[in-house]
């Protein structure tokens, strides 16, 4: 079940009518129930690998703990491979088997189907357990001996479809405190799924028609339409999984607990260091904290060397945790290589503008407009299957782009994206431009104190005609064609 | 602030918040009904408050609306009225017959039922009219075990049915081309005045359906005929004319199946069956004249086929007792 269908409301309000009924020690085993039944409506099967995930990884970390000798580091290594195992399974067995019928069609060993599903959020609960298990091996959680409780943290219903991905530190620490929710945050939960599905369904939905129309033609259709559809994935991209993470979170807090922030102001970043700790924050952190520090340690006698081979393989994880194809390796090197050019050279472009004081607001300005540009354009490699149609779609861009310098109006543009892009729809063409107008506004006052506080002490009327025009461009702009998110399949 | 149950002033706000959204949503609801318009919802009206009460309907999509002319067609007391809905396939009809037609409107004695090459290939639902309705069909519908609730229940609503049109409304962009505004229908009958030729090298196949869904309009073609005949109605099968250069092969291959179809089963329930598809003209450059597409024929056409029609409805004795 989706959390944009038209069922999930009512179960989801039921559900909550419960909760706050049942006595708080009852609370725990309910939220495990509901995750487990919200879980079974996708798959019983993966239910059962879910649920076998859990005590594999609920009886690792009680042996990692009574373990009292100071084990060696590889013992964790084999308990988090094994936990991690179904997902490298999963992740290698399509495009294996995809590859072993390309280069034996005439094989008489049949494999009945080369694409394999991978399971519901199997990602995002295993980073869960290995994130887990480390934190108990290095001794900053004890293990939980409480399996429900555990199951619960892996299996936060909320949470198991996309992420955020929560430490267990974090997520025990609230579970332990579920009799007193203030309704504030329940309210606020509200808030967020609103602004959430405004993001999905107003958002990104609607650039999903543009963005898949020119995708799915690509080589036959005029190569202007790439020059949007560049920018309008990214924001498509930006509202499906950012909108996701809000009605998650929100969902979260409906239950009194909460989650980390996953996403803030990507595109406002002044260096692709600065996006990624703003974009997909709980997965850049993970990696971050079991990937990218301990290679950094380890290979610290290598100096700046070290430095490139940590940074270039937690790219390159990032990129193919997306999916095993050269596009989204392409995407991780890319990545890779920037960011690495950012951190080593970083010193002396400070110092190259240090005497240029006049130059600093414009190099205020343009570095958020240069990482913006750079990330819109390695998302073409997220979406498109092949690197020859990649390559296809930037050749387009920056032939378009040199014909908007030379020649072309705003206005022309504006017309252009009203008739090709909107297809003279005026309901799609009013989507897009208030619908991306009203995302970067809201997400401003939430990122800004002074203004979030100004927010609240509006009157009633005016912050309820904030939620209503919210609500009613639902109704009048948004679209129901798509009930799944793009990063539900990683 | 921590509450023993905090939810108690959550939900006390939830529902002053959603009053003032029902009462904003009932007001745009109101507005867009006002603003909107949908010829065919003069036919719901004529079951609703019968004004006709006629002796032969006409059922079939858009080449039937804009095809048959009831004006053409009646004589003295017998009277007749075009039924026929835009993109409705024999099993909108069923149900539409079932749950509209025969418990709220008068028996008529003749039913023809009229079809071209895109006879199975329209997936218009009953549900989808809702909005035109009266409430006690509605609230029938509802409890309706075989209709989708969902279809059922949003198209109930201008404001959900209309929802895309609410900004061309409010700004005047392209109302014209989103809401269809015709003369007013004269007995059903929708006159196609301006001329709508897509370029011939444009025009694709058309998508005719999966076989399954060819099969279950099939069946529903069937029970369609046979209900009428168990109610005492005498059924009319009549092959629509159409503009046969300006059709694909594939569309024609599907022409030519259809109506040895139709005639097969006209023979086995012993029906009449008028086939007008390609001898109603014989001149093709002069034929593209009285068509408005491909599909539809113009108003002249209408006049010219509905006359065409009417003779061969009297060379039929089962037919002919009405038109004395």
């Amino acid at each position: 079940m989706s959390f944009i269908s038209f069922k999930f409301p009512a179960l989801l309000a039921i559900a909550v009518y419960i909760y706050y009924q049942l006595p708080s020690r009852y609370r725990t085993v309910y939220l495990l129930v509901l995750s487990y039944l919200f879980y079974l409506t996708w798959s019983v099967k993966y239910a059962v690998l879910l649920a076998g995930i859990t005590v594999l990884a609920y009886l690792s970390a009680i042996k990692i703990e009574e373990d009292e000798s100071e084990g060696h580091p590889w013992e964790i290594l084999k308990y988090s491979i094994l936990a991690g195992m179904f997902l490298i399974l999963f992740k290698v067995a399509g495009p294996l088997l995809e590859a072993f019928n390309r280069f034996f069609p005439d094989s008489k060993i049949k494999i009945p189907h080369a694409e394999v599903l991978i399971p519901l959020g199997l990602s995002y609960y295993t980073f869960k357990v290995i994130g887990y298990l480390i934190d108990v091996y290095s001794r900053k959680i004890k293990a939980e001996r409480d399996l429900v409780r555990f199951a619960g943290y892996v299996s936060f219903f909320p949470q198991i479809v996309s992420g955020p991905i929560q430490s267990a530190a974090d997520y025990f620490r609230q579970i332990g405190h579920l009799d007193g929710i203030p309704s504030e945050r329940i309210a606020g939960g509200l808030r967020l799924i609103l602004f959430g599905l405004f993001k999905k369904i107003v958002v990104a939905d609607t650039l999903r028609i543009g963005v898949d129309q020119a995708y799915s033609n690509i080589g036959q259709t005029d190569g202007f339409i790439y020059f949007m559809t560049v920018y309008f994935y990214a924001f498509q991209l930006y509202a499906d999984f950012s909108g996701f993470t809000d009605i998650a979170v929100g969902i979260g807090r409906l239950f009194g607990i909460e989650s980390p922030a996953n996403f803030r102001n990507p595109f406002y970043a002044a260096s692709l260091p600065e996006f990624w700790r703003r974009w997909h924050i709980t997965l850049t952190s993970w990696l971050s904290a079991y990937i990218f520090t301990p290679l950094n340690i380890k290979l610290r006698r290598l100096g700046t060397l070290g430095l490139c081979i940590a940074i270039m393989s937690n790219m390159i994880l990032i990129g193919l945790w997306h999916g095993l194809t050269w596009n989204f390796m392409i995407f991780g090197i890319l990545h890779g290589v920037w960011l690495m050019g950012s951190i080593l050279t970083k010193a002396s472009r400070d110092r190259f503008f240090e005497p240029f004081q006049s130059l600093r607001a414009w190099r205020e300005l343009a570095a958020p407009l240069i990482t913006f540009h750079a990330v819109a354009l390695s998302f073409v490699f997220l979406r498109v299957p092949t690197f020859a149609q990649a390559v296809y779609v930037l050749r387009c861009y920056f032939a378009s782009l040199s014909l908007m310098l030379r020649e072309l109006n705003p206005r022309i543009v504006a017309q252009y994206m009203y008739y090709e892009y909107c297809n003279s729809k005026p309901a799609v063409f009013a989507a897009i431009v208030f619908g991306i107008l009203t995302m970067e506004i809201i997400h401003l006052i939430k990122e800004h104190p002074f203004l979030k506080s100004k927010f609240f002490q509006m009157p009633v009327w005016f912050r309820w005609g904030a939620y209503y025009a919210l609500l009613l461009s639902l109704i009048f702009l948004g679209q129901y064609n798509s009930y799944t998110f793009i990063y539900e399949g990683f | 602030m921590k509450d023993s149950n905090p939810l108690k002033a959550v939900i006390k706000n939830l529902i002053l918040f959603s009053a003032v959204f029902a009462l904003i949503l009932s007001a745009i609801n109101v507005y867009l009904d006002r603003v909107t318009f949908w010829p065919c919802e003069s036919k719901y009206n004529e079951i609703k408050h019968p004004k006709e009460s006629p002796d032969m309907i006409i059922l079939g999509d858009s080449s039937a609306e804009t095809g048959v002319n009831p004006a053409f067609v009646e004589s003295g007391n017998f009277s007749v009225y075009n039924f026929a809905i835009g993109g409705s396939s024999p099993s909108f009809f069923l149900d539409f017959y079932e749950r509209l037609l025969r418990p709220y409107y008068k028996k008529p004695k003749v039913v023809l039922y009229c079809y071209n090459w895109v006879l199975f290939a329209h997936k218009k639902m009953f549900e989808q009219d809702s909005e035109y309705f009266s409430n006690a069909v509605f609230l029938k519908a509802l409890f309706d075990p075989h209709l989708n609730k969902k279809i059922l229940i949003l198209n109930r609503f201008p404001c959900i049915k209309y929802r895309n049109e609410l900004i061309s409304h409010l700004f005047k962009i392209d109302v014209k081309s989103l809401s269809v505004i015709d003369d007013p229908l004269s007995k059903g009958f929708r006159a196609r005045i301006q001329p709508d030729w897509p370029p011939l090298n444009t025009i694709r196949p058309l998508d005719p359906g999966t076989e399954s869904e060819q099969a279950e309009q099939l069946r529903c073609f069937r029970a369609l005929i046979d209900r009428f005949l168990a109610d005492g109605i005498s059924v009319v099968l009549v092959n629509l004319p159409s503009y046969e250069p300006a059709l694909t092969g594939p569309d024609k291959e599907l022409r030519i199946k259809y109506a040895r179809l139709v005639d097969g089963i006209a023979k086995e329930k012993n029906v009449l069956h008028l086939d007008y598809n390609q001898s109603l003209y014989l001149n093709p450059g002069s034929a593209m004249s009285i068509f408005n597409n491909a599909t539809h024929l113009n108003t002249y056409g209408a006049e010219l086929f509905t006359k065409t029609l009417r003779q061969g409805l009297k060379g039929d004795a089962r037919i002919a007792q009405y038109f004395q």
